[in-house]
């Protein structure tokens, strides 16, 4: 691949990576910095991408490491794993197919950031920027297993959450 | 509740194509029988749906792209001038069109890109979601906070009927704003942007299930996002006038 070509595929995916950043730092500011640096990184290290259909999750992951790299050495809280709740996501009841369509995009969004960090990127990776598992597993670093695990883990969640807002919803209705 | 908590995965990769041959028989044929993971792939397949509803892109603002695109254009021997000038041209553009929409631009509704993007802002940095930079309920404190972080005199507005519960310093289209977070008496918290640059300062708008309204004051651009209802806010911005700093 010529950087001409390389240069033209990237340049496609500056929106996506923009949404992305902004995801992960949760911040515009910091979002702004995370998708120059990350593009920095990939124009100095392009002759590494080696086929063209990997450029995309090739640049998501790089944003994702350096995020990764500045949170480090950044005061951060700890991520809290609510294991009860994830093993209650097995057995409650899911949210009602007809409610999902109703659903406010605002709600949705709530209910994604009550989901733990992992299953929420896999989660979005998969279903937001329409990512194959194989792609995912090279974007968040992790066997193939564990992306199918996080994404059944983070949707059986997020549709238990959402049918306990189902339930008030219905509730202020009557 | 149900016993089927161990089909949550297979049902899952099911819904993306990702499941193994060998495990497929196995899931439809359960789901055929189970009326309640045949709800539950139902509810799934509906999430999934709504997830891909979200925005996946966002326009970055003139100064990034232009960044960006300048090392597109750097390396050995830069690009050849067919590929170049589109570029150069866009990048220029981009950050044209902001510093002319910046200066010259009349008081109008937020546009909606800027509106979605506000939205999504509200969503990810109320003290709900991530803590606030500054939390208080002090004005004076809030101020002391944001006078050397922005590029203007900072205000923190009295709102009639909302309380001011802290802030935390943004940047839109590269340009650092205030913004301050309040508890509005419906129990919802609103969040006020307040930029030198004009973010649009007539009118309302919706995005992402919230209101999104502007106006000016103080030579500024205030912009209101909250779930409130639009009269609700556009009420809460022009008691903004009134009361001034504290």
């Amino acid at each position: 691949m010529k950087r001409e070509e390389f240069a033209a595929l990237a340049l496609s995916s500056v929106e996506e990576v923009a949404a992305y950043a902004r995801r992960l730092t949760r911040s515009a500011a910091d979002a702004d910095d995370l998708v120059q640096e990350t593009f920095a990184r990939a124009f100095r290290s392009w002759r590494d991408l080696r086929e063209r259909r990997a450029c995309r999750a090739w640049l998501f992951r790089i944003a994702r490491n350096l995020h990764l790299n500045r949170r480090r050495y950044a005061s951060s809280r700890p991520e809290l794993h609510l294991v009860d709740e994830e093993r209650a996501a097995e057995h409650a009841s899911f949210v009602p197919p007809e409610r999902v369509e109703r659903l406010a995009a605002h709600d949705l969004e709530a209910a994604l950031e009550r989901l733990p960090a992992e299953q929420r990127d896999a989660v979005l990776l998969c279903d937001l920027w329409g990512f194959e598992y194989e792609e995912i597993a090279s974007i968040l670093g992790c066997p193939l297993g564990t992306v199918r695990s996080r994404i059944a883990r983070g949707r059986g969640r997020l549709a238990v959450l959402l049918a306990a807002w189902s339930t008030r919803a219905r509730g202020r209705e009557s | 509740m149900t016993g089927c908590g161990e089909w949550l995965e297979p049902l899952s990769a099911a819904l993306d194509g990702a499941l193994p041959a060998a495990e497929r028989e196995g899931t439809e044929a359960h789901v055929a029988a189970c009326a309640e993971c045949d709800r539950r792939l139902a509810s799934l397949r509906a999430l999934k749906h709504a997830v891909a509803r979200l925005s996946s892109r966002e326009d970055p603002p003139g100064s990034v792209r232009a960044h960006v695109e300048a090392l597109a254009l750097r390396g050995r021997g830069g690009l050849r001038f067919a590929v170049a000038l589109p570029l150069l041209l866009a990048a220029g553009l981009a950050a044209g069109t902001w510093a002319l929409l910046s200066v010259h631009r009349a008081p109008t509704l937020p546009a909606p890109q800027l509106a979605d993007e506000l939205a999504a802002d509200h969503l990810h940095s109320v003290p709900e979601a991530m803590p606030a930079e500054v939390v208080t309920d002090d004005p004076e404190t809030a101020i002391r906070f944001f006078s050397d972080r922005v590029p203007f005199p900072p205000v923190a507005p009295r709102l009639e009927g909302a309380r001011l519960i802290g802030g935390r310093l943004c940047k839109i289209h590269g340009h650092r704003v205030q913004l301050l977070f309040y508890r509005v008496d419906t129990a919802a918290t609103l969040s006020l942007f307040v930029s030198d640059q004009d973010l649009g300062s007539g009118g309302c708008r919706e995005a992402r299930g919230l209101h999104v309204c502007g106006r000016r004051a103080y030579g500024l651009s205030l912009v209101a996002v909250a779930s409130s209802p639009p009269d609700e806010l556009r009420r809460l911005l022009d008691s903004a006038a009134v009361g001034r700093t504290e």
